[in-house]
């Protein structure tokens, strides 16, 4: 299981990534697909999920629409087609940080 | 496996479900009802035995503790940002605070000449409160019946109160000012009238935008009922 601090840092990064190669997804469907890219090691939370849904969105980087799906409205997300290069910058950060942290754990203590 | 879709009866027993638990507002049970429906069609199509029922009560136990507050908050937070945003946003147009200030400025030169005392401390706030009075009329036809969070807390009908009780000072209170006094207050007035025009039109489109939602869904199960 993956720390929950750790997770919560790294969160807009794995989001906007699945976005950016699913094109649209909905809440329940984000979930399920960190679920089972992680093989269910990270669970991602509804307390977590949409609060930063609704950030992103706030900030213009997400756009939601509404659809009818299996007899009832469901939200989409997607990147807003001027933000894509703020969503892979995002992704790259959070690469470049995690690469900075795997070196930072490489050093050897004397 | 086929993914099993929940009929139309047993959605209502989720939105029921979700009702139940006091999430009666229409805009906030949207967010939830998806969600939950979609755990819920998971559980019963890899459990085929399981009812929809016991899938439910297992869904709502995986939220946590706080069960679908955790939406609730992640909902209203974003509906304030977007209210405060929308208001500040029209004061980043030249044409507002031109309005504002033309306004406060007439304002100010009728309360100056007016020598009747009804116009101004009846007529005013009267038609203020019969405008508020319209709106709620207008609010309340498009929700049908349905509470939205959307337009929760709309009526500063307690402001302009404020407003014209503080106005009514000047005729009493011998220490004030009263051309800054009267100046202050039409500031206010037309800050006030501004405000509310925008926050009227965000909450007039927001409402729309859920109408033409449930128009598009009674349309969808309409085209399915057709033989």
């Amino acid at each position: 299981m993956y720390n929950k601090s750790f997770l919560k840092g790294m969160l807009p990064a794995i989001v906007l990534k699945l976005l950016a190669e699913n094109g649209r997804m909905y809440g329940y469907q984000i979930t399920q697909a960190v679920k089972e890219l992680s093989k269910g090691e990270v669970t991602l939370t509804e307390g977590a999920l949409y609060p930063l849904l609704h950030e992103l969105e706030n900030a213009n980087i997400l756009i939601s629409e509404t659809e009818i799906a299996d007899n009832r409205l469901r939200k989409y997300y997607r990147i807003a087609p001027d933000k894509t290069t703020i969503a892979q910058e995002k992704v790259s950060d959070a690469i470049g940080q995690l690469n900075q942290f795997t070196e930072l754990l490489k050093v050897k203590i004397i | 496996m086929e993914k099993r879709v929940l009929t139309s009866d047993e959605l209502l027993l989720v939105k029921n479900f979700i009702n139940k638990r006091g999430f009666e507002f229409f805009d906030l049970q949207l967010e939830i009802l998806d969600h939950t429906a979609a755990a819920v069609e998971e559980k019963i199509t890899q459990n085929p035995a399981m009812s929809v029922e016991k899938a439910l009560v297992e869904v709502h136990a995986s939220f946590g503790p706080l069960g679908f507050v955790t939406i609730e908050d992640a909902f209203i937070k974003q509906l304030s940002k977007k209210k405060w945003k929308n208001a500040f946003q029209i004061w980043n147009q030249p044409k507002t605070v031109i309005s504002v200030l033309l306004f406060t400025f007439f304002l100010f030169m009728y309360f100056k000449a007016a020598t009747i005392y009804f116009p101004v401390m009846v007529a005013i706030p009267l038609a203020l409160l019969a405008w508020g009075i319209y709106d709620f009329y207008q609010f309340y036809k498009i929700k049908g019946g349905k509470k939205f969070l959307s337009t929760h807390g709309f009526n500063s009908i307690h402001i302009e109160i404020s407003l014209w009780i503080a106005y009514s000072q000047i005729y009493i209170s011998p220490f004030l000012n009263k051309n800054l006094y009267m100046f202050m207050f039409c500031l206010a007035l037309s800050t006030l009238i501004s405000w509310n025009l925008a926050k009227r039109k965000f909450m007039f489109n927001q409402l729309f935008h859920y109408q033409n939602l449930q128009f598009r869904l009674f349309q969808s199960e309409l085209s399915k009922t057709k033989p």
